[in-house]
């Protein structure tokens, strides 16, 4: 094999997939091979390239495809069409029914994701799952060879990469409110994440436990409809000014939310491997999760994980990780523990073995 | 009082006032003023009429000159205030009503000085109304002819609606959004709508106009222009010629703005005088309103007065509250929709005629200028009693 | 809370943790209702099918969508793929994402879209054919007419709009205005709102809840309420008494027109009585309500229903409780 190319159908610099993709390409090249990223959305002045300049290519019998299915997208049309050995990396498509009232035409897009995972199952060669909970669905979909590696992320980064006046600007408003916790949750405004729980919880947390509570969504949206309810919701529960909608931020930006946490919460009902819980134990925020689809597999231990996602119940649990310092540092140091598991060498290391068993087995 | 008025005007609200007042007149004996500028056309104001008095079908029009018509620089002014309404500075606004125009405020002197029961301001955009109703709050009526627009958002006009006495809409779907805009909803209103009059025309002649010979034809009336569906309509009929070969034709009658790309099948007859589109409306299979934006469509009445079915534009509010209302039109909001729609009219004779007939009754107990009339002089009375 | 190795015992963790919910729950930090009222909350804000409730608003959030754009044969051919190969591949060079949005969207509602048509062309005949639709378990016009009079000399002082809510055929409304007053009503019944306007009368096809809840506080001189009051649930009985104290200005009246309930049991259809979701209040509990709203008792009349046969009583039949906000 000469090269390993990519596809996304949108790539994005702060994604975790996208990320994750320029992980790839390094290790691709540092193998020796030629590597490049061809996005549906690239145009040719950015990182990844745009697909125009692949269908001017030559059929190559060695190159390897590597196609990042999150989604539904006619890239696998084009892909199917060629004749080059597939790869796909699958990090779980969101259920549509999840998006079905806020925004169908995302959910129709979702919904020809998982009709695409069949469809491109029979044509792959190897499909590499993010996590166990991810490979289970490739089974089921028809890939008949199979692999876990874990999603590559360089945590390092976010230590060199701080923005100092965010975090002064988060420690000065609690000074000025006078305390009150910073609870925190990263990842795209989206009803499958259920950031409106997150609200209920908040509004039920300043209720009972601590009135001067904050808390703090840090991403873009992936439904407009679903964000202006919610930030109608936050102006009807009268928490407009204890809730901050950040919308996309700098990874220094991110990188300063972490550090003024003081706990992270999750009830999301779907994810494929949730980068941010492994982002938290890397800044040692102690987690509250609910157990939904591949959280549970990411935390293994290391955070508080909930079979139920009512309000006064992630409530109770923030308050008891901020209440007893014994239970948030061990919660702590659960998540170091586990971080080890997906430093980027290991990861790398691991996603390596996986292409070169299939690249000297194929 | 109206910013423009005459025979020759063709602005939906104008049209609106003018019909209703010349039947106040006709139908109701009432005495009807009417003080305006004299302007012409709907891009700057400018007079094209002379000032004066005179009676045009019975109702008494005082013109008088505005001071100014629409000013070149309110474009710039309005791209920087409308994407964000409610950030407008008072100031900014106030100059927004002056420069939109027309600026007439000897209209208003001249209306305050009659000795009118009730006044009737219409539509809420414009200087006259917005300065007006203030003037004469008791007895000012005003029929919004409101949309779901970026105007509306501007806070100028909320004392404009919750100053004046009583409220006319053209249909529930503009009161509902007006009700949920403004603190209206407890004061006086009716739905005025517009009467009909039915009209005769020979289908012989216009399918020898448009080329038709005796082909089966959908009929769409109104301005051909992208904005008002016709595009689109276009664009769904081609695809259904091909998967759906057969003599049906679809019929576009009205001023051309926006011409659909030439197909054998789609006939594009430009504008028609009355007597053309009643005998077009006479033989069509269904009328079609693609118009996602209508302030109460005139021409679904009119087709249901001749007992055909119609066909609307499912995100249109107000084509589809009549088409709910009456059991007399159906509905697309996707192609696959649309051809199942023309499928079974086609089909099915009896459906096209439960669909007309269930309309033209709708159109007969609602619509016919003596209800009109009854309702709106109904309503304007008890403004008048009790101001 | 930890084990021999440092990490939480999840066990003991989660009973604490439930330990607390309960104590919480019990101890009255939180207002009753108050989770109930957050999910409420959001649910008005979100689109009816993110919250469950079904095929059937999910099909109209189908419809109102703005046209998808047909790629000829490609829409139908896209799984097949060999005759749209070339258009797709030209498509997909400069807008993948479009493309794959239209002919999704399309496919999904393809089968939607048929189902729904079928449905409306149903309903449409129903309600024009020539015998009456099936019995439909809404109840019958309010007969107020027994009351107007009263109503009318009730109301004689008031300053500000009368409703009546809600107003059926517009009788009670028209009897008010002929008294002098100010009165309008709501109704969702369209067809009998708007006999009542073509009747030259203030009447809206409005829900009675959606109107009031448009109205401000203290902008109405009286609320009057009948009928359809009688066989509302609980929940939204103790609301509308909300809504309608709030409404009416300092001196101004609500009145309830309701039937006694052993009436209503006695001498309503059965289907109705039934399958209502509530039944009736006694006029004492309409004055309970009133009065936790800050509404004083002015006057309640029972009106006798005609006994069926001598000696048989058949308890009182209608009343009417006028409450009023205090100066």
């Amino acid at each position: 094999m000469k090269a390993l190319h990519q596809f996304l159908p949108s790539y994005a610099v702060h994604d975790a997939v996208g990320g994750h993709a320029r992980q790839i390409r390094r290790l691709a090249r540092e193998m020796g091979l030629r590597s490049d990223i061809y996005a549906g959305n690239a145009r040719r002045s950015g990182d990844a390239l745009p697909l125009a300049d692949f269908e001017r290519m030559p059929v190559s019998r060695d190159a390897v495809l590597l196609y990042h299915l999150s989604t539904g997208s006619a890239l696998v049309e084009l892909l199917l069409h060629r004749p080059e050995p597939k790869v796909v990396n699958y990090h779980n498509v969101t259920p549509a029914q999840f998006f079905d009232g806020w925004d169908p035409p995302m959910a129709a897009e979702l919904s020809v994701g998982r009709h695409q995972l069949e469809a491109i199952a029979a044509a792959a060669d190897l499909g590499i799952a993010v996590s166990a909970f991810n490979e289970r669905e490739l089974r089921t979909a028809g890939f008949r060879e199979t692999a876990v590696a874990p999603v590559l992320v360089d945590l390092e980064a976010f230590d060199r990469a701080v923005d100092h006046q965010a975090l002064a600007r988060l420690t000065k408003a609690k000074a000025k409110a006078g305390g009150g916790a910073d609870l925190l949750f990263v990842g795209r405004l989206a009803p499958n994440k259920a950031q409106h729980d997150l609200l209920k919880a908040l509004a039920a947390y300043r209720r009972v436990y601590d009135p001067k509570a904050r808390l703090h969504l840090v991403g873009t949206s992936s439904s407009e409809s679903y964000r202006t309810a919610l930030v109608a919701y936050a102006d009807r529960l009268g928490l407009a000014e204890a809730i901050e909608f950040t919308g996309s931020v700098s990874d220094g930006v991110l990188a300063a939310h972490y550090r003024a946490a003081d706990v992270f919460v999750c009830v999301s009902e779907h994810e494929g491997f949730c980068v941010p819980l492994l982002e938290a134990m890397h800044h040692r925020v102690p987690i509250v999760a609910y157990a939904a689809a591949a959280v549970p597999e990411t935390l293994a231990g290391a955070g508080v994980l909930l079979p139920t996602k009512d309000p006064l119940t992630v409530a109770a649990a923030v308050n008891r990780v901020l209440a007893d310092e014994t239970l948030a540092a061990a919660l702590r140091e659960r998540g170091c523990v586990r971080l080890g598991d997906f430093s980027l060498e290991r990861s790398r290391r691991r996603f390596t073995e996986v292409l070169e068993a299939y690249l000297s087995g194929g | 009082m109206v910013h423009r008025y005459g025979p020759e005007i063709t602005g939906g609200a104008e049209n609106a006032v003018r019909t209703l007042a010349e039947h106040l007149v006709a139908n109701a004996g009432w005495e009807v003023e009417v003080f305006t500028t004299c302007a012409g056309n709907s891009r700057d104001w400018d007079d094209e009429y002379p000032p004066g008095r005179s009676i045009i079908n019975g109702v008494a029009v005082e013109r008088i000159a505005a001071r100014a018509g629409r000013d070149p620089t309110f474009e710039e002014l309005s791209d920087r205030l409308l994407p964000e309404p409610s950030a407008a500075s008072r100031e900014d606004q106030e100059r927004w009503v002056d420069l939109q125009g027309p600026l007439c405020p000897e209209v208003l002197d001249a209306a305050q000085a009659s000795d009118a029961s009730v006044s009737v301001f219409c539509p809420y955009l414009y200087y006259p109304t917005v300065r007006g109703v203030r003037r004469f709050q008791g007895r000012a009526v005003m029929h919004p002819a409101a949309h779901d627009e970026l105007p509306i958002r501007l806070p100028i006009f909320r004392p404009v609606f919750e100053e004046c006495a009583g409220l006319g809409y053209f249909t529930d779907t503009e009161r509902r959004l007006v009700e949920r805009r403004f603190g209206v909803a407890q004061k006086p209103q009716a739905v005025v709508g517009l009467g009909v009059d039915t009209g005769v025309g020979s289908p012989e002649k216009f399918r020898a106009v448009a080329g038709l010979g005796d082909r089966p034809y959908l009929l769409c009336v109104g301005r051909v222009e992208d904005l008002k569906g016709t595009g689109a309509l276009a664009r769904f009929f081609a695809e259904y010629k091909l998967r759906r070969p057969g003599p049906l034709a679809l019929a576009l009658v009205g001023p051309v703005v926006h011409a659909p790309p030439p197909h054998p099948d789609i006939v594009v007859s430009g504008p028609v005088d009355d007597a053309a589109k009643w005998g077009a409306l006479a033989d069509c299979v269904a009328l079609v309103s693609p118009s996602p934006l209508e302030s109460f469509s005139l021409v679904l009445i009119e087709a249901w007065t001749v007992e055909r079915p119609v066909v609307v534009n499912a995100a249109c509010a107000v084509t589809r509250e009549h088409c709910v209302r009456s059991g007399g039109g159906l509905w697309f909001g996707s192609y696959a929709v649309f051809e199942a729609v023309v499928d079974r009219l086609l089909a099915d004779d009896g459906l096209r005629a439960r669909l007309g007939t269930a309309g033209a009754a709708y159109a007969a107990k609602h619509y016919r200028w003596p209800v009109v009339v009854d309702r709106y002089t109904a309503f304007l009375s008890r403004i008048a009693a009790t101001a | 809370m930890t084990d021999v190795h440092g990490a939480p015992d999840t066990e003991h963790l989660m009973a604490a943790i439930e330990g607390e919910v309960r104590r919480a729950r019990a101890s009255g930090a939180l207002p009753q209702g108050f989770e109930q009222e957050l999910d409420r909350l959001f649910a008005e804000l979100s689109p009816a099918s993110a919250t469950g409730e079904g095929f059937a608003e999910m099909l109209r959030k189908a419809e109102e969508y703005s046209f998808i754009d047909p790629l000829a044969p490609v829409a139908s051919n896209i799984r097949g793929g060999s005759a749209a190969k070339g258009a797709i591949r030209r498509l997909v060079l400069w807008n993948l994402e479009w493309m794959a949005r239209q002919v999704s969207a399309f496919d999904h509602t393809v089968v939607v879209a048929l189902r729904q048509l079928h449905e409306r062309i149903q309903r449409i005949e129903q309600d024009v054919a020539a015998h009456p639709p099936a019995v439909s378990v809404r109840r019958a016009p309010p007969d107020v007419t027994e009351w107007a009079e009263f109503v009318a000399d009730v109301l004689k002082e008031t300053r500000g709009r009368v409703l009546h809510a809600e107003c059926g055929d517009g009788t009670l409304v028209a009897a008010l205005a002929r008294g002098g007053l100010d009165a309008y009503g709501v109704d969702p019944r369209a067809d009998l709102a708007l006999a009542a306007a073509d009747a030259g009368l203030d009447v809206r096809p409005d829900e009675v809840e959606d109107h009031l809840g448009l109205i401000g506080d203290g902008e109405l001189g009286a609320v009057v309420l009948s009928g359809f009051v009688d066989s509302i649930a609980l929940p939204r009985k103790v609301a509308l008494a909300e809504r309608a104290a709030r409404a009416v200005a300092p001196d101004g009246s609500v009145l309830i027109l309701s039937v006694d309930p052993r009436t209503w049991l006695a001498m309503g259809s059965p289907v109705e009585v039934d399958l209502a979701p509530g039944r009736p209040l006694r006029a004492e509990t309409w004055q309970y309500l009133l009065e936790e709203r800050g509404l004083r008792f002015v006057d309640v009349r029972h009106h006798t229903a005609q006994p069926a046969a001598e000696g048989a009583t058949l308890g009182t039949g209608t009343y009417a409780l006028v409450m009023a906000r205090p100066r």
